[in-house]
This record gives C-alpha cells, sequence and structure tokens, in this order.
C-alpha cells in the first residue's frame, strides 16, 4: 500500500512540483494552501509524512504543527518543515512545537524524495 | 494456560503501547513454562517501534524460558528481522535457518 | 656549487643544533631553582622546536622523530599541565643527552658511516618513558606504536567495509523517526553487508516504555560513497543519533596518503582532517563543542586528536599523518615569516569598494529575478556567493591578535603594582584571538582604565591579603576568548571585590537610587558605571583623574560593546567587556517609518513598545514626552526628525535606547525585528545629515539607514529640558538620572 503524504504550502506551483514528484516516486500526496486547508483535509485520515511550509497566510506552519501534534492520528507522524535560510528563530519556535526535520529552500525534487526515503519506509 | 495476542494490522509507534499493555498483561512468569503465541496473521507493515517491542519479547521470553509462538509470520517480517540480524532471537518461529556475517 | 652551500647550511645546522641542546641542559639547570619561570620555560620549549624543525630541513626523519615527543612533553610543561620534578628534569637531560648521540650519528652517516641501529632502540625506549609526560595515548607516540593502535582499532571492522554504529536517542520515535527507514535509505549508497541490532540496550518486557526507543545499531556497508556523503544520511536525525563512521582499510591509507602528500597548508588539525575526508565537518563541531566544554587550561580538557581517536571518530593513522603535517605547516610559518605590510588606509578602501560591490550585486540580482530568466539568476546567485566570500575574506584581513595589546599591561602592572606598593602577578590568556584592527586600537584606554582600577581600588596590600588568608601576591588575569559571534574581554582579580555598601551610599547621595531601597548586589556593582562615581577613599595619583568608570562605560558601547561587573566580596571582580568582532558588522534592529527603514544598533536597544499610546507633545514637534511606567521618557518623532510622511492613521511604536546612562524613546511605524548587516559608510549627501550614522543594504536590495543613538538622545534630552524649563521643575522628580553629570 503506498504511503500518503500531506504537502502544505501556499504557492500553488510549488505544491504541484512536489506533489508531481512524490507521486512520481509512488506515494500518495493530499494537497493543502495552508494550515487551516490542512487541517480540514486531514479529518483524521491516515497519513505517514508531513511536508508543510513555514510561513502561508490563515494559519502558519508553525500553529499548523502544534495543532496537527494534538491530534492523537499525528502525534508521532514525522513532519519535514521547510524554511529559508537564516530563520533561526523560527526553527526553534518550530522545534518545540514538534518539528524535528527541516530542508531549507530552495531545494531541487530529488532532496525532497532524499528526505522522505530517510523518513518513511517504502 | 497459554497466552495469546494478536498483532494489529500496523504494528508501529501508534499501536506500541497498546500491544504492549495487552501483551504484558497476559505474559507468564519466569518458570511457569507456558507458551505465549503471537499471531500475525493481520500484520501489514511495522515499524522499528514495533520491532523493537518483539526484540524486548523475544528477550524475555528466553530468559523466562516462554516459549514464543509466531503464527502466520508474514515473509516480509521475518527477512526485516533478518536483515537487522535479528532473527536468531526468533529461532523458534521458524527453521532456525539464521545467517550470520 | 648549490651542493657546497647545502654542506655549508648542514655543517651550520649540527653547530646550531648543538647548541640548542646546550641551551636546554642549562634552562633546566636554572630551572631547578624557578621552576615557574615562564621565560625558561618557553626558551626550553623553544630550543626543542628549533631543533625540530631545522632537522626536517636536512631530512634527518630520526631526529625530527624523536624531538617531537620532547617538544610535546616541553609544551605541556609550558602551559602548565604537568610540573616539573626531578625525574622528568633527569629524563629530559638524557633525552638532550640523546638528541646529541643521534646529531653525531647523523653527521657521521653523511660520512658514510652505517648508523647505528642502537641508537633508534634508545629512541624507543626514551619515548616510551616520555609518554606520560606527552600526555599522549595512541596519537603521538613512536609510529610503530601508534601503527599497532591503530591496527588495534580498525580490527573492529572487517577491511574492506565502512562500519557503522548508531545509537539512536529516547525520543527517536516520538519525534516521527523510523530507524528502519534510515537503515534502509544506506541501501541507496551501496550494498548494506550486514546489519547487527543491539539488544542488550532494550530493557526487559516488563520494563519496556515501547515509545521510547532504545535501538542500537552495528552496520557494515560497502560504498564508494565519501564520509560525508554516508554521513548525509543521518542529517535529519542528527539531534537524535549518535553516529560512528569508521572508514575501511583501504579508505584509511587513501586518507593518509592525501593527508601526507597534499601539503594541506591548514594551521588546525581538524581542517587537515576535515579536508582529506577523515572526518565530517560536523563531526569535528561536535567534538570541538565537547572539547570545548572543558575550560581551558584544566588538565582534564583532552587534546582534540585523543579524543578523535578515543571517539573512534578518526582512525588513530590519519590522526598521526595529520599532527605531522600540522607540525610541518607550524614549522613553515615559522621558516618563512609569510607576512605583508599593507597600509590600513588602502585596506579601508578595498573593503569599502567590497562593500559597494555587496550592493550592486544585490541590485543585479533583483533585476536579474524580475526578468525571470532561471539560468540569469542562478548566475547572479553564484556571484553573490562568491562576493559574500570576498566580504569575508576582506573583513577578515583587518583582524589582528589581541595580544599585542594585552602584552603592554605587563608593564603597566608591573610599575603599577610598584607604586603602589602591592605584589601583582599578571595572567594573560588568549592572546591569539583576533578582532577587528579599529576595536583593538580603541580598546586599549578602557583596559588600562580597568586595569588600573583593579589594582588601585581591587588589590589589597600584601599584608591586607596575608590576614585575610590570601597569597601575598595578587592576581589579575586578563584573557580574551571568541563568544557568541563576538569577543569576550575580562579583567579578573582576586582582590577584596566591590565593597557594596560604599557604592550604595554614594550612590544614594547622588540620587541614583532612592533612600531605603535595596538593589540586588549585581544592580549594586554595575552602579559603579554610573556618571561620577570613585569610591576611592583617598584620592591617589591613579584614581581621581577625572575619568570614571562612566567613560569607560561610553568608550566601550561608543564600539558596540557592552561591559558588566561581577564581584564577589573579599574574593575578587571581574569586568567582563563584550565587543562584536569587527565594527563593519552590525547587529541592528530593524524599523520602519513610512517607507524608509532604520537600523538601531542593538547594543542600544532597552525595549521596544508595540502601539505606544500616551505619547505627548505637539504634533508638529519633533520631540516629545512618553509617559512610560510612571516616568517620563523623552522621544523623538523620526518621522518629523526626517521630514518623512507617516502613515498617520497608524497605531506608533517606540523603542527605547539606551545612550551611556541616557535614555530615549525613537517614535517609529513597525517595528520589524532583528538582523546582522554590514555598514557602509555615509555617502557624501547624508553625512551632514544629524541623527544618522552609515547606511546599510537590506536583503530587499533596498538601502537602510543607521541610526546615530548619541545624537539622537541628545537632541531628546535637550528638548526635554526646554520643556522642563518652560514648565518649572514640575517634572523634575521623573527625572531618574543626575544629568549634571552627564
Amino acid at each position: 500500500m503506498a504511503k500518503t503524504i500531506l504537502v502544505v504550502d501556499d504557492s500553488a506551483s510549488f505544491r504541484q512540483v512536489v506533489a508531481l514528484t512524490l507521486k512520481g516516486a509512488g506515494y500518495d500526496v493530499v494537497e493543502a494552501g495552508d494550515g487551516k486547508d490542512a487541517l480540514t483535509k486531514l479529518d483524521g485520515r491516515k497519513i505517514h509524512l508531513i511536508i508543510s511550509d513555514v510561513n502561508m497566510p490563515n494559519m502558519d506552519g508553525i500553529a499548523f504543527l502544534k495543532q496537527v501534534k494534538l491530534h492523537p492520528n499525528y502525534k508521532f507522524t514525522p513532519v519535514v518543515m521547510l524554511t529559508t535560510e537564516g530563520q533561526d528563530a523560527k526553527k526553534n519556535e518550530g522545534r518545540e512545537a514538534g518539528a524535528k526535520a527541516w530542508i531549507v529552500k530552495p531545494f531541487m525534487p530529488p532532496q525532497v524524495l532524499d528526505a522522505v526515503a530517510k523518513l518513511v519506509l517504502p | 494456560m497459554s497466552a495469546r495476542v494478536d498483532l494489529p494490522a500496523e504494528f508501529n509507534i501508534y499501536a506500541v503501547a497498546d500491544v504492549w499493555r495487552s501483551v504484558n498483561a497476559g505474559l507468564p512468569g519466569a518458570g511457569s513454562s507456558d507458551a505465549l503465541a503471537i499471531d500475525c496473521a493481520q500484520l501489514r507493515e511495522i515499524d522499528a517501534a514495533g520491532v523493537q517491542v518483539l526484540l524486548s519479547l523475544a528477550h524475555t521470553a528466553r530468559q523466562r524460558a516462554i516459549a514464543l509462538q509466531f503464527e502466520s509470520m508474514p515473509a516480509f517480517l521475518s527477512e526485516r528481522l533478518q536483515a537487522l540480524g535479528a532473527a536468531d532471537l526468533f529461532a523458534t518461529s521458524h527453521d532456525g535457518e539464521t545467517r550470520h556475517e | 656549487m648549490s651542493e657546497d652551500i647545502l654542506d655549508q647550511a648542514r655543517a651550520l645546522f649540527f653547530a646550531e643544533a648543538r647548541e640548542m641542546c646546550e641551551q636546554i641542559e642549562s634552562s633546566l639547570l636554572q630551572l631547578e631553582e624557578d621552576p615557574a619561570d615562564r621565560e625558561l620555560l618557553n626558551a626550553l620549549f623553544r630550543a626543542a622546536h628549533t631543533i625540530k624543525g631545522s632537522a626536517g630541513l636536512f631530512g634527518l626523519d630520526a631526529v625530527v622523530g624523536f624531538t617531537h615527543h620532547v617538544e610535546n612533553s616541553l609544551d605541556r610543561l609550558r602551559e602548565g599541565l604537568i610540573s616539573l620534578d626531578i625525574s622528568f628534569t633527569s629524563l629530559l637531560f638524557e633525552c638532550s643527552d640523546h638528541i646529541k648521540l643521534m646529531l653525531r650519528d647523523a653527521e657521521s652517516a653523511r660520512d658514510g658511516a652505517a648508523p647505528d641501529p642502537s641508537v633508534e632502540q634508545a629512541s624507543g625506549g626514551l619515548v616510551v618513558r616520555l609518554a606520560p609526560f606527552t600526555g599522549a595515548s595512541a596519537v603521538a607516540q613512536s609510529p610503530a606504536v601508534a601503527a599497532a593502535a591503530a591496527g588495534a582499532g580498525e580490527a573492529l571492522t572487517d577491511n574492506k567495509n565502512w562500519h557503522l554504529s548508531l545509537r539512536f536517542g529516547k525520543d527517536t520515535f516520538r519525534d516521527g523517526f523510523d530507524p528502519l527507514a534510515i537503515i534502509n535509505y544506506l541501501a541507496t549508497l551501496g550494498e548494506v553487508m550486514s546489519v547487527r541490532v543491539l539488544t542488550e540496550p532494550i530493557p526487559a518486557f516488563d520494563a519496556l516504555d515501547p515509545e521510547s526507543c532504545h535501538l542500537g545499531f552495528e552496520i557494515s556497508l560497502q560504498t564508494s560513497a565519501s564520509k560525508e556523503q554516508i554521513e548525509s544520511a543521518f542529517d535529519l536525525v542528527r539531534e537524535s543519533c549518535t553516529v560512528r563512521i569508521i572508514p575501511p582499510d583501504r579508505r584509511v591509507a587513501d586518507i593518509v596518503a592525501l593527508i601526507e602528500s597534499s601539503g594541506n597548508g591548514a594551521a588546525h588539525l581538524g581542517d587537515i582532517l576535515v579536508d582529506s575526508g577523515a572526518i565530517t565537518r560536523h563531526e569535528l563541531e561536535q567534538a570541538l563543542a565537547t572539547q570545548n566544554a572543558v575550560p581551558a587550561g584544566d588538565t582534564t580538557r583532552v587534546l582534540l586528536g585523543e579524543m578523535l581517536v578515543k571517539e573512534r571518530i578518526a582512525p588513530a593513522t590519519a590522526v598521526d599523518a595529520a599532527l605531522t603535517q600540522q607540525t610541518r605547516n607550524r614549522d613553515a610559518k615559522t621558516e618563512e615569516a609569510r607576512f605583508v605590510r599593507v597600509r590600513s588606509d588602502k585596506l579601508d578602501e578595498l573593503i569599502n569598494l567590497v562593500g559597494e560591490l555587496v550592493i550592486a550585486s544585490a541590485g543585479t540580482t533583483i533585476q536579474a529575478q524580475k526578468t525571470r530568466d532561471s539560468a540569469l539568476v542562478e548566475s547572479t546567485l553564484s556571484m553573490g556567493r562568491l562576493i559574500e566570500e570576498i566580504r569575508n575574506g576582506a573583513l577578515s584581513l583587518r583582524m589582528v591578535p589581541i595580544g599585542e595589546t594585552f602584552a603592554k599591561f605587563k608593564r603597566v602592572v608591573r610599575d603599577v603594582a610598584g607604586e603602589l606598593a602591592k605584589e601583582v602577578s599578571l595572567e594573560i590568556i588568549g592572546a591569539e584571538t583576533e578582532l577587528d584592527k579599529s576595536v583593538v586600537e580603541h580598546i586599549g584606554d578602557p583596559l588600562m582604565h580597568l586595569v588600573r582600577n583593579a589594582l588601585d581600588h581591587g588589590m589589597e596590600t600584601p599584608d591586607e591579603r596575608e590576614a585575610a588568608g590570601k597569597p601575598r601576591c595578587g592576581r589579575v588575569v586578563l584573557s580574551a576568548c571568541h563568544d557568541s559571534g563576538g569577543i569576550l574581554i575580562k579583567i579578573e582579580d582576586d582582590g577584596r571585590g566591590i565593597r557594596r555598601d560604599k557604592v550604595l551610599a554614594k550612590a544614594i547621595e547622588k540620587g541614583l537610587v532612592a533612600p531605603g531601597a535595596t538593589p540586588a548586589d549585581s544592580e549594586i556593582d554595575n552602579l559603579i558605571f554610573e556618571a561620577g562615581f570613585s569610591t576611592a577613599d583617598k584620592v591617589t595619583n591613579l584614581s581621581g583623574r577625572g575619568v570614571g568608570m562612566d567613560v569607560v562605560r561610553r568608550n566601550i558601547e561608543g564600539l558596540r560593546g557592552a561591559v558588566r561587573i561581577q564581584s564577589v566580596t573579599g574574593g575578587g571582580t571581574t569586568v567582563s567587556i563584550r565587543l562584536p568582532l569587527t565594527l563593519a558588522i552590525i547587529d541592528g534592529f530593524l524599523v520602519r517609518v513610512g517607507d524608509c527603514s532604520f537600523v538601531i544598533p542593538l547594543s542600544h536597544v532597552i525595549e521596544c513598545i508595540d502601539g505606544a499610546t500616551a505619547l505627548t507633545g505637539a504634533a508638529n514637534e519633533t520631540t516629545g514626552m512618553l509617559a512610560l511606567r510612571d516616568a517620563a521618557l523623552p522621544v523623538v518623532h523620526l518621522n518629523r526628525m526626517f521630514g518623512i510622511k507617516a502613515e498617520s492613521s497608524l497605531r506608533q511604536s517606540v523603542v527605547v535606547v539606551r545612550n551611556g546612562t541616557e535614555k530615549a524613546g525613537l517614535v517609529v511605524d513597525h517595528l520589524l525585528g532583528e538582523f546582522q548587516t554590514v555598514i557602509k559608510p555615509l555617502g557624501k549627501m547624508f553625512r551632514n545629515v544629524r541623527g544618522i550614522a552609515g547606511s546599510t543594504i537590506l536583503g530587499s536590495g533596498e538601502v537602510g539607514l543607521i541610526l546615530d543613538i548619541g545624537s539622537l538622545t541628545e537632541i531628546a534630552r535637550a528638548q526635554a529640558d526646554a520643556h522642563e524649563h518652560q514648565r518649572g521643575s514640575a517634572s523634575s522628580s521623573q527625572r531618574g538620572a543626575d544629568h549634571a553629570n552627564a
């Protein structure tokens, strides 16, 4: 059974590239435009990995992370946060909220697959 | 009386606490020469947390001389245990064909 | 012809080396009289060092190898890690004799005689006896011993494959990581030959917390990947996993060969090892952090090479090779004085131009991004990175060690102590610490004042010290070290400490503290930095020269630094000065007024008030007052000051800044937060604008102006005073500081 990955980012083009990359590697992908949208789309369903941007409208990545970690179905789900360089303060905030893995933007599609492979068994 | 535990379909970090609780409740004491059957019929996937529970269980069972019986162990699990060099802990469950490096 | 010259040089070397041996012996004899004489200890070390360095030039490897151990032990002696007792002294005499013997051997070998094998044997014997003094384990022993130790270490590996030891942290599962996924990922790098899970650390079933991870793995991996690439498999779990990566034998041999042949000129052992691929940058940083957890000079502090070998981070043979290379580098550096004198104004001009270049490059990048031409964007970005490196390189040209500044205090301490009839010894730590030349130039005066102060006020007379149960000779330590992006200079004395009762009495007298108030000890200590403070009972010719500690503080704050004082009654005083590494880079607080961005040097910022109300003052005046916690704070409206159209509907914010003892508020539209930036000198146009100290380029490519807090607080204060005169003395009680002194 294919593993499902949630991709949260306010840039539609970014989501498309990441989703396409992941689908190409055989993962199922759920896309969301911001934290609120992501919570709605999750709705308790099985997710193996969350990839989320930090800066987003409505509900940013950190707030989303705090929410999602409260849900019993997601408290141990690995989260990869996407950040731009030099956001150390945000990183600490995210770390406290439970994000242990980070990818620095900009990155190339193979880097996403690499990170996913280190976190989720195929 | 021999105890029996069913492993869930997804034996992962979300399930380990429940499984541990039910196994621990039915775990025979030392020297009781009882057996513990572990039914893997439903098991579809396992993560390192699940493997760790099995390792601890196998080790403790050996110390207490409890016979562990894995029922319908799926190929992927025996392969995975073998890949981790841990298959010999579960030697009772199959022919004891373990490979050492 | 050149043969002749070489022969002459050789002859000269043998004569020199014998002289050095004699120097070793005479130093040893003198040290028996005075075992703590630093000059003698240094001379001793230098003698061995010189022999080793020159012997290398003439290919006398046996002499180099042996003297290396002697030098090591002398270095540790010099550092105070070991002491010179009778057995060590006589061993060193034997070593000196042995070096002379080796020299003679080498000289006669030149004349065709066969080298004496018994000499080599004797070297080995002495090296073994020296081992306890060199503090070396497998690292710096004779090559044979080192090789044996290395062999033992690598017997753990199966020679052909990489060996990985993984220990996952307790929270691994809870953090969402699955060690099985990572092991699976390793298979993408090569072939996983075997995995063994460690069952011993896993608790018995009834004691198991199933959500905590107790897993450890020993993995054998066959791959052509580099250590760095293998380590990247663990980059996401770095915080929750301890990783040891041991290269296969063949790799170790490659690494050793690489170190030996590369001619890597790096001065640091770690850099040589990283460059050769023996360890990764991350492993080095971790090892250094562990090492630095023990303060320098502490005997339990281990050498980097030793630790790397002990923790199985690096193979012993590689560390050995790197150590040899490092020594070679050091020697090379001392052989040729590799310095070029450059006029500092040329350097400043270069740095200024580089600043312009950074700005131009930021502009180019923005233009390129507008074109959406990805190739163009890519190349401007890589150009930007190079320019960044050029900037860092240019800034580092201005860095000089603080040692020279420190050294002149030896004399000062001796003279001042003599004048005051006190006994004081000065210790200097971290003389090699580098900082910006302009900072070094400006720190001399404040340091002089603080050192004199320590001797004059802090240090007791020898009799007083004896009565207090302290050694008659007092101790002052000047130290410098790099600390969180800046430099930390400390002046420590073991004198009587600050007399808080006197300071407090004085402060109450000066109106700095309300009568009856009980400030914390540290607050009282730092009162001495307030204007017009001196608690000396009698005015000596040292104190009372009209320069107070407030001037020291102002000077240090002028360098964008900060100064703190800590004192233990009867135990001594420590003054800590924190300075930026360079004046060309600033930690700033970014604010926005209308469409302009301003940068406030962070060291001046006390607090920020978002959406301040209770601002008084006429709507068109530049300055006004703000009621802040029952006190009136003079404020400057930056929009009016600089004629900027502010967003009038907006709630305004206030940044409270401090210059010396003066406080003022700056009224702005938006608080944008902290950032680090390069200071650019102002163009001609702005040079005469009051309140602006410089400019900088923001990430967006837009120019930000750096505010001159000194003149702004002055403006605020002057206006506030004018108000006060108009309204009589009604509000004078709100004025905290004694501004008559300011």
